[in-house]
């Protein structure tokens, strides 16, 4: 079967699309990567053996493939991209030149990189958290209690320097697990049972959002900032995870629960982690929520604009007024899609 | 990303990297990994390849008997720096 692959320049002035750089291919796309960045530069992805690498303007700057199993793959704001296989972790840089690689003890359960640092974290209980400094690949490494046997994710933010990992199951309390190179920061109970699915992170790492999911829900979606404060953004009736976008900043959240059509929005005061409600919106139909819960909702960094793929459509949304400012026709089922802002010249 | 609750064996403990043996070798294939780990057990506890520099570090927890370097050098050049 055939694939094309169309990277789409929207233009926000006019709302008008112009198809760049588009390929065809025979083999799907698995995932989509984006750097934690403000601005972010590159879009990574890659399915069980290849790596392809865009910029923000669509060209391809690398297609690599590789001669083992790629389980996940992660890029930071220079191109420079960490891959998890089985026991090793490799790390490139954006011509797709080996750096460094590692094969440890055990099996590697998560990844993520950053500007200065990447970060492993290991199946193993205590899990073994191994911090990378890309400037010279020495490391440091500690060790951190988890609860469960889930597939927790860890995020650093856009340099590395600091890191998030969760923690809880249906029957342990939730915790978000701030982390710097030289250990724990700060272990924040979210006083709910359940096992956080969603985690993003502000880009300096200060702030994390996720969704502890109990077994017969709902899904309460949460603000957690490194000095232990914390803030219930709201609170879903579903049995499955909540999709979370989040600005730049921090202080515009969106969130939907897995296959449902109400959007809530909420301001966050950052210093005093207050939330308000700043209202909902309705989609026609159900969340594409199968696609994975970090890319079945997106909005712009500045938090202008919501972008949410639901049925037939993806569909950008204004967040002050709730206008649909733009649809672009899926031309499969589950569409892989991931947003870059790219500044006028 | 799947977001069912997944059942893992986590029965390997944190293993401390306390002594090193270093090769210029840096193209050791997936083969020779599984053999290095094979051949050390629970002494291993990781490998890392620096092409650039080429040269890998292997980390071990307890040093390593003669007959075990013997061999690691032999078949990949590893030394005691």
């Amino acid at each position: 079967m055939s694939y094309t692959v169309t990277p789409k320049l929207i233009n926000i002035e006019d709302w008008s699309e112009q198809d760049v750089n588009p390929w065809t291919q025979d083999t799907a796309k698995d995932k989509i990567a984006r750097p934690n960045a403000v601005n972010p530069e590159y879009l990574l992805i890659y399915t069980s053996s290849e790596v392809i690498i865009l910029d923000k303007y669509g060209n391809k700057v690398l297609q690599k493939t590789f001669d083992y199993t790629i389980n996940e793959a992660r890029i930071n704001n220079n191109g420079d991209f960490i891959i998890r296989s089985g026991d090793t972790v490799y790390i490139y840089d954006i011509n797709g030149n080996l750096l460094y690689q590692n094969t440890y003890a055990t099996t590697i359960n998560k990844v993520d990189i950053g500007l200065n640092y990447a970060w492993v974290s290991l199946l193993n209980d205590p899990r073994d958290i191994y911090v990378i400094n890309l400037s010279d690949f020495s490391y440091t490494n500690f060790t951190v209690d988890l609860t469960g046997n889930f597939n927790y994710p860890v995020r650093c933010s856009e340099t590395g320097e600091r890191a998030v990992i969760t923690s809880g199951d249906t029957s342990n309390p939730a915790y978000v697990i701030f982390m710097t190179k030289d250990g724990i920061e700060k272990s924040v109970s979210l006083g709910v049972n359940g096992y956080p699915t969603t985690l993003k992170l502000r880009p300096d790492g200060v702030i994390a959002f996720t969704d502890p999911v109990q077994s017969n829900g709902p899904v309460r979606v949460f603000a957690v900032r490194n000095d232990g404060a914390k803030a219930q953004l709201g609170s879903i009736s579903v049995y499955k995870h909540a999709a979370i976008a989040v600005s730049v900043n921090g202080d515009k959240i969106a969130f939907i629960g897995a296959n449902q059509t109400t959007i809530y929005k909420r301001l966050l005061d950052i210093d005093m982690m207050e939330v308000s409600d700043a209202g909902t919106i309705t989609l026609p139909e159900a969340i594409d929520s199968v696609v994975s819960p970090d890319t079945c909702l997106d909005m712009t960094p500045d938090g202008k604009y919501i972008i949410a793929p639901s049925g037939s459509k993806i569909r950008i949304i204004d967040w002050g007024t709730n206008t649909v400012k733009k649809e672009i026709t899926k031309s499969i089922t589950y569409k892989y899609y991931a947003v870059l802002t790219v500044e006028a010249t | 990303m799947s977001v069912e609750e997944k059942e893992y064996e986590i029965n390997i403990p944190h293993r401390e990297a306390v002594f090193c043996y270093v090769t210029e070798n840096t193209s050791l294939s997936r083969e020779d990994l599984d053999n290095i780990k094979r051949l050390l057990g629970e002494k291993y506890a990781m490998l890392e390849q620096f092409p650039l520099l080429k040269v890998s570090i292997l980390w071990v927890t307890e040093k390593l008997t003669e007959d075990e370097l013997k061999q690691l050098s032999e078949k990949y050049g590893f030394y005691e720096p």
